[in-house]
């Protein structure tokens, strides 16, 4: 019965080749024919001057490999069984040239450029009849190419790292160990050059606990390559103990021994691993392709997102300074008015000029009004135009061709203005409060009179009391005069700076009845600039300069009109510079 | 005859210095150059972990006008030398430190770097002769044709059987002594590895904690080569002391350092000022580049006294050799070396004489080429009249080319 690792194996070869990747059956049915095979294949790696091929020797007790200062291992020697002594060096399927098997150790092969050329040499020894291969290697980091190594891995059962004893092992080892253990998981670690090192336990105890580190479960096996030749050499085996070579050959025989029961199923599951891996790589490639398109289009969602919060907002803060401004433009225009009636009725009789005045206020809220409104417009129109430059930079056909329209009856729902009651003075009030008058002066110069000697009331005192009858109802009248002006529509504080007037309306009636219907007011006041930019839209903003103009045309009209009516004397200021000006 | 070249790398800088008034950055890294001018020489200590670098730097200490530094990385940046350790000698040596030399004209002048074949003394896995034999390695890679052209000397020494020579104390010589007392057959097996060396359980006459001392001190194969050199001969310990740093091959590498560095410091100096102005010049694009580009390259392609070190390295190595009659003259003490710049006879035997045609290619032929063809240069000095004395190490004359 076939062992599992063998079907998973065969499985595997049978889902490559379903999927056209001959390239991976190809490897796959090297590694079964391979792991089938009952020799062990031991491949000897380790960087330059480890001992490595010392090592070798040692396992065989021959000069098998090239050793010395300079010369190092520049082909793949395979020392494996014979039955004579022999040595070939083979550089091609056919090209076997015999060596003379004295000469191996002292031989300086140069590897053929690109070529897969390897020396066999075949020895008759009781270990390697067990089917025990080793390969000694070129040193990973010499002058062969990079990878060189790496490709002798799918031919291999074990790796055995060579790592000198007085160091301890390098970056460079490891991440050798943990790509081998890709496709051989089976690796040993021995320290050479024991015989020379001081610390060699604690570099051996240091090593074994970088590669627990590394994931790697490897032996560590500290020999002395030169005692073990020695030993053999005078048959000391005393000497050979120490020189750890029993327990490294004890282990390597039992790699061998026990290939198919425990090596064959790691490496199986270690190559069906890593074929799997590159047989889905194709896939992870599309899935992290779409998950590239993804991050791309979430990146885009964002920028959009992000833009739209820009231009909102950006829209937002507009129109809050396009209302204030406009609030406060609409409040600079009726003040100025204001300012004017408050003047003119300073010395007007309200009920005398109440007729020719109505009309001329009313036509001087409309212009301010139209104005204000024409800013207003041309103001939003700016502010759709920049917020659709914007837009324009991402959808040029999102705009439509006009954002903003001007209805046609924006006044038109005007109310008419109120004629306030000024109120009557009837014969009796006037008599009454002469009355109230005289009769002070009366009692006042009765007094007097009385004591000069006088009644109380006399000729000097009725006279004095008539006199004062008739200033009283003048100074009467005079104290009921604010009032009535008071009563005169667009009057409030605005129009009053700094003048304590008893009798204030609140401020809110006047511009609420002139802008009523019009340019409605927003709320809440927001003024976030200073008050010093009257003319409203900062430097940018175009300050609706046709409807400044004609709204100030506007008030000269009317107040010409008004001067030449009714003796009013000064035209509305839309200038406080121009006050200077207005006769008094 | 073209200037000298300290004279031309220091004209060259203050030129950059005004061309890059206008860029603070870049003149201020002018002015660092000019500054680096008046330093004493900056010799890297370089080579990968466990290469021997520090115990080097102690027994190389400190020398009038060098600064030794070392790193674990090469290119070591505002060294002016190299001197680049490697346990173990092999080709890739010479890859490693073609890479590190990252500018071309750094590469076409490769006479600031000497190889340390550090660790000497554990070549030949151990035995006595593998100073010997570090030694014999050296020499043979000294000649090696991609090592010659990329450093000026291959040194095989032992920075650890250097200072052990030099400090050995007179408790450990007399260990030694009791040791060597014995026969070799005796001690043999006691030598064979550590464990056994430090054993207490050995039944030599040294106490265990002393012997590990000496392990410690000398290594394994410096303690077998004490104790040959004590039954050859070199009984005191003056004697032992001096074998041993003798064959440490320090000595060795501190006359290389001498010959091929120190004593041309100027020309060292002016090297990597020239390589760094270039660096900059490429960095910092300026309307005055090509030119300085172009006067930076006829600089190190003319600059006689680089030819000259590449030529003393060559003699160094054995890659040639001078006609018989000047060998005794120039090798007759430390007095009468090769000196840069400065007069002398020998200075002027082994310049180059005027009528030599100079450029890159004739550069390379001195330098790097084969054998036969590098004898050239010196039948041209022998032709040619004396050259004139040198000028002085750094002067503020004006460069004749320039």
């Amino acid at each position: 019965m076939a062992p599992p690792w063998l079907d998973v194996l065969d499985e595997t070869i049978h889902a490559c080749a379903a999927r056209g990747r001959r390239d991976l059956v190809r490897l796959l049915e090297d590694r079964r024919t391979r792991l089938l095979d009952p020799r062990l294949r031991v491949l000897v790696v380790g960087t330059r001057k480890q001992g490595k091929s010392q090592l070798v020797n040692a396992i065989v007790n021959a000069p098998a490999c090239v050793v010395g200062d300079e010369t190092g291992t520049t082909v793949p020697t395979v020392v494996q069984h014979a039955e004579k002594p022999s040595a070939v060096l083979v550089s091609g399927r056919a090209d076997r040239t015999p060596v003379p098997v004295d000469e191996v150790g002292a031989l300086a092969l140069r590897r053929p450029v690109g070529g897969a050329a390897h020396l066999e040499v075949g020895l008759p020894r009781t270990l390697l009849r067990s089917g025990l291969v080793l390969v000694d290697m070129p040193p990973l980091d010499g002058a062969a190419e990079p990878g060189y190594a790496e490709a002798g891995l799918d031919g291999a059962d074990a790796v055995l790292m060579v790592s000198d004893a007085r160091r301890e092992i390098t970056r460079t080892e490891l991440d050798f160990l943990v790509r081998a253990g890709r496709s051989c998981p089976q690796v040993l670690v021995v320290l050479t050059k024991i015989d020379l090192s001081q610390d060699w336990r604690r570099t051996a105890q240091r090593n074994r606990e970088h590669l627990a580190e590394a994931g790697l479960p490897a032996h560590v096996l500290p020999v002395s390559a030169d005692l073990r030749l020695r030993a053999a050499k005078t048959d000391d085996r005393a000497l050979n103990a120490e020189s750890g070579f029993a327990e490294l050959v004890a282990c390597l025989q039992q790699y061998a021994a026990t290939k198919a029961e425990r090596i064959a199923p790691h490496t199986a599951a270690a190559v069906t691993t890593r074929v799997l891996e590159s047989l889905a790589e194709p896939l992870l490639a599309q899935r992290s392709a779409a998950a590239g398109q993804l991050e791309d289009l979430q990146r885009s969602l964002e920028r959009l997102r992000r833009q739209s919060a820009r231009w909102q907002n950006g829209l937002a803060d507009d129109i809050a300074d396009l209302a204030s401004d406009v609030e406060y433009d609409l409040r600079d225009r009726t003040r100025r008015i204001i300012r004017t009636v408050d003047e003119f009725f300073d010395t007007a009789d309200p009920a005398e000029v109440w007729d020719a005045f109505a009309p001329w206020l009313e036509e001087n809220l409309r212009n301010a009004a139209e104005a204000n409104f024409g800013w207003l417009v041309e103001r939003s129109h700016w502010i759709a135009a920049r917020i659709a430059r914007d837009l324009a930079a991402y959808r040029a056909d999102v705009l439509p061709d006009s954002t903003f329209w001007m209805p046609d009856q924006v006044f038109d729902s005007m109310s008419e203005l109120e004629r306030p009651s000024f109120g009557h003075f009837s014969l009796a009030q006037k008599l009454f409060t002469g009355l109230r008058g005289s009769y002070g002066g009366v009692v006042m110069f009765g007094l007097l009179t009385s004591l000069a000697g006088l009644p109380l009331i006399n000729v000097v005192s009725i006279g004095a009391g008539a006199a004062f009858g008739e200033g009283g109802g003048t100074a009467a009248h005079r104290g009921l005069l604010p009032q009535v002006q008071q009563g005169v529509p667009g009057r409030g504080p605005a129009g009053a700076p700094g003048a304590a007037r008893p009798l204030q309306r609140p401020a809110r009636t006047a511009p609420g009845r002139a802008g009523r219907g019009g340019a409605r007011r927003p709320a809440p006041v927001r003024r976030r600039r200073a008050p010093t930019g009257v003319r409203g839209p900062p430097a940018a903003v175009p300050p609706g300069p046709a409807g400044e103009r004609a709204g100030a045309a506007g008030h000269r009209g009317v107040s010409e009109r008004m001067r030449t009516n009714h003796g009013l004397s000064a035209p509305v200021p839309h200038d406080g510079g121009e006050r200077s000006e207005v006769p008094s | 005859m073209s200037a000298a070249l300290p004279d031309i790398a220091w004209h060259l800088l203050t030129g950059a210095l005004a061309s890059y008034r206008d860029q603070p950055r870049a003149a201020a890294a002018v002015r660092r150059e000019l500054e680096r001018f008046e330093e004493p020489l900056r010799i890297a200590v370089a080579g990968p972990p466990r290469a021997g670098k520090t115990t080097l730097l102690g027994e190389l200490a400190a020398r009038r006008g060098v600064i030794f530094t070392e790193t674990p990385t090469i290119p070591v940046p505002d060294a002016d030398a190299l001197l680049y350790l490697t346990p173990h000698p092999g080709e890739s040596v010479a890859y490693e430190l073609a890479d590190a030399q990252v500018s071309t004209l750094a590469r076409a002048t490769p006479v600031d770097t000497i190889v340390v074949l550090s660790r000497a003394d554990e070549f030949g896995g151990g035995r006595v002769d593998g100073l010997g034999s570090a030694r014999m390695i050296a020499r043979r890679y000294q000649r090696h044709v991609a090592l010659q052209q990329v450093c000026q000397a291959v040194v095989a020494a032992s920075a650890r059987i250097g200072y052990a020579g030099r400090t050995l104390t007179a408790p450990e010589h007399a260990a030694l002594t009791s040791l060597a007392g014995r026969t070799r057959e005796e001690t043999e097996r006691y030598l064979l590895s550590v464990d056994r060396f430090v054993d207490p359980q050995a039944p030599v006459p040294v106490d265990p904690a002393v012997r590990a001392g000496l392990v410690e001190r000398l290594g394994l194969p410096g303690v077998r080569l004490a104790l040959t050199l004590l039954r050859t001969g070199s009984a005191t310990r003056d004697e032992l002391s001096g074998q041993l740093v003798a064959r440490s091959g320090l000595d060795d590498l501190r006359d290389a350092i001498g010959e091929l560095f120190i004593e041309w410091r100027p020309v060292l100096k002016a090297r990597s000022a020239l390589i760094a102005l270039d660096a900059l010049v490429r960095a910092q694009p300026h309307p005055d580049g090509a030119r300085l580009l172009a006067a930076l390259d006829r600089a190190l392609a003319n600059g006689h006294e680089l030819r000259e070190l590449r030529l003393l390295a060559a003699l160094r190595a054995g890659r040639t050799r001078l006609p018989i009659s000047r060998t005794a003259s120039s090798r007759s003490g430390a007095g009468s070396r090769v000196r840069p710049g400065g007069g002398g006879a020998a200075d002027r035997r082994h310049r180059p004489g005027p009528g030599r045609p100079a450029g890159r290619g004739a550069d390379r032929r001195a330098g790097m080429g084969g054998g036969r063809r590098r004898r050239r240069p010196l039948a041209g000095a022998r032709r040619g009249p004396p050259a004139p004395p040198g000028p002085p190490p750094r002067g503020r004359r004006r460069g004749a080319q320039l």
